[in-house]
């Protein structure tokens, strides 16, 4: 009690009255989360403007006589004629580890009845990417733990790889199951101490998405204890589109934390087009000028100004990385609809997943032809490189030679053992969700099919053999596993011990 | 009334003609508002009405309100007249009121522009610095 009374005496003790200036404006029109304004003449863009009772705004568009505003919550409140003052402040978002394991909303307030959020730490939602000479080539790589992209379509630490797909072709899981590895991995290293492993943090931000959505992902990541190295940054369907628009800028802000911090995070936008649809309504509401399909002319800037923001910091900037999985659905297959293209343009590679393949029960559904990553094996350990290195032209030529086997013509003996070797391939590129595998355990699976160890399992029953294969390696030589995790390359005495283990395996089985 | 691009676009010219300095001059607003009623040209009136609005901008911006707790008496309201209004073109006018909320002190809010050297809005500061805000 004492000490609160010294506070409030020391405080009255350095209060100096004076006259204080501000700018204030007057409500002319509010309507559909949007605000327009007379006055605040000197406002700056994306300046926070009070509106009063708690309720604020962002300057969106500042005109010759009137200022238009967005509404961030709310909006109900406000009526014609009321008085508003700029703040002088850019929309700032809280951050810092105390936001681990917490469901926030893109203003930082907590959705998920844990209690306040104790940080003092703020970062503002807009800023300006980080510039060329700070930045590094993406060499680190993220594993995702899914075979069939850790393999083929690799993602670095600080690379943007989109993940585009129609309705319901396993987008948000692949993200979902590469926040969960990230999480396994966090955990193995703090439990073996292990100061060489990189953490990685992540911030899932769902945009638009139905709230049942949302509450699924977030019992899912709790459930597989990932939760709690994981931001969920949420703003459904049900929230204007203001706090749409504004939540990946905040996902990024709060990542960034990590990455100004010399540690690496990772950001996915679930989804970008949805993004795109709520930024569209903002605009069309605040009048600008409308483009192609009813979208503002600076769609693209929304999407790069964003995006651009990820990067691979150099180590005189404190090494830290942002990378970014964003998101987007296509309707029935269009790529060149005007959202994707204009995504895949700014993003170092995607990942396109298929309807077919996914009703083909090839989960991921994942197109090999048409995925790329445009950083490739530079983000991949030397382990990896050595057994996928040739598998995308395996597969490649399987897809071609499959074609000619439909027909039922004579082939020779070599384009069946491709064949039925791209069969195999394709079988262990299916994989259960959330259920990621460590890198050190793909390495093994790959290792085999090149060896020729599924050529003589049946092709339906190469998954099974795989799953007993690396619970056999994993009772019987665990040792093996981590001597691939530590030195990351196949030296000639892992080969020898992963041949001797082939062996044993076959003789038992 | 729809008002186009064209009609903004006079309006704005219209409005530049009759300032001297940025600042609109009386005399020149009655000429050019007779000339432009008298040409009775096409969209003339959407013209007109458009700078009304210019006009009304500028007298709601440069407008003077001075509140305080209790009732000014006319040598203060004299002096403190003088002070605010320097120009003798486009006098937007200078409104005194009172506010027994404000507890003491003044307000002046010139347009959009508030300087506030009232008891209350000191006291609003002090509580916002005792709440750590």
């Amino acid at each position: 009690m004492q000490s609160i009374v010294a506070d409030i005496e020391q405080t009255l003790a350095q209060f100096h009255p004076e006259a204080h200036s501000e700018e204030t404006g007057k409500v002319m029109e509010v309507g559909d989360g949007v605000a327009r304004i007379e006055g605040l003449r000197n406002i700056r863009l994306n300046e926070m403007i009070d509106f009063g009772n708690g309720v604020t705004g962002l300057a969106l568009n500042l005109e010759e006589n009137s200022v238009g505003a967005v509404v961030l919550s709310g909006a109900e409140t406000i009526h014609e004629g009321q008085t508003v003052r700029s703040t002088g402040r850019l929309l700032e978002i809280p951050c810092g580890r105390a936001m681990l394991g917490r469901v926030v909303d893109p203003l930082g307030r907590p959705l998920d009845g844990k209690g306040p959020i104790d940080t003092k730490e703020k970062n503002p939602v807009e800023r300006a990417a980080p510039g060329i000479i700070g930045r590094q080539s993406v060499s680190a790589p993220l594993q995702t733990g899914i075979i069939a992209i850790d393999a083929v379509i690799p993602i670095g630490r600080g690379q943007r790889e989109l993940i585009i797909g129609d309705r319901s072709t396993g987008k948000t899981v692949i993200a979902v199951d590469t926040i969960i590895n990230q999480a396994r991995l966090n955990r193995e290293a703090e439990i073996a101490v292990d100061t060489n492993v990189r953490p990685v943090f992540s911030v899932y931000v769902a945009i638009g998405q139905r709230q049942s959505s949302v509450a699924q992902v977030v019992r899912v990541l709790e459930e597989r204890g990932a939760l709690k190295h994981t931001v969920v940054v949420v703003a459904t369907a049900a929230d204007s589109a203001a706090m749409q628009y504004l939540a990946p800028f905040s996902g990024t802000a709060i990542g960034e934390w990590f990455m100004d911090h010399g540690m690496d995070a990772l950001v996915v936008y679930d989804d970008l087009s949805k993004h795109a649809v709520a930024y569209r309504q903002m605009s069309l509401v605040l009048r600008r000028p409308s483009g192609r399909e009813a979208y503002p002319g600076d769609i693209f800037y929304l999407h790069s100004r964003l995006l651009e923001r990820s990067a691979c910091m150099s180590k005189a900037c404190g090494g830290g990385t942002l990378t970014s999985l964003p998101i987007i659905e296509t309707q029935t297959g269009d790529v060149s609809a005007y959202i994707p293209t204009n995504v895949i343009s700014i993003t170092d590679g995607q990942i396109y997943l298929e309807s077919d393949l996914f009703y083909q029960g090839i989960r991921p559904a994942m197109s090999i032809g048409i995925s790329v990553s445009r950083v490739g094996s530079a983000a991949q350990i030397k382990a990896m490189k050595e057994v996928a290195g040739k598998v995308k032209l395996e597969l490649a030529q399987y897809y071609e030679m499959k074609e000619f086997a439909q027909f039922g013509s004579d082939l020779d003996a070599k384009t069946v053992a491709l064949i039925e070797h791209g069969k195999r391939i394709t079988e262990l590129f299916k994989q259960v969700q959330y259920n990621p595998f460590p890198v050190e355990e793909q390495v093994v699976q790959l290792w085999a099919a090149q060896q020729g160890f599924f050529n003589n399992t049946p092709v339906e029953k190469t998954r099974e053999v795989r799953v007993k294969l690396i619970e056999f390696i994993r009772m019987r030589r665990k040792d093996l596993l981590k001597d691939i995790a530590q030195q990351k390359q196949l030296t000639p005495e892992i080969k020898k011990s992963l041949e001797e283990v082939m062996a044993e395996y076959q003789s038992l089985t | 009334m729809k008002f186009t691009r064209q009609h903004r676009r006079n309006a704005r010219l219209l409005w530049q003609s009759v300032s001297i300095n940025g600042i609109p001059d009386a005399t020149r607003i009655r000429e050019a508002v007779r000339t432009v009623r008298e040409s009775e040209g096409r969209g003339a009136e959407a013209v007109l009405r458009c700078f009304m609005q210019r006009l009304e901008v500028y007298i709601r911006a440069n407008r003077i309100g001075v509140i305080s707790a209790d009732r000014l008496s006319s040598l203060q309201q004299e002096r403190l007249s003088e002070l605010f209004l320097e120009t003798e073109s486009v006098k937007a006018g200078i409104s005194f009121s009172v506010d027994p909320s404000v507890i003491g002190g003044l307000r002046v809010e010139k347009g959009y522009q508030v300087t506030d050297m009232t008891i209350a809005r000191q006291l609003e500061i002090l509580r916002d610095k005792l709440l750590g805000k």
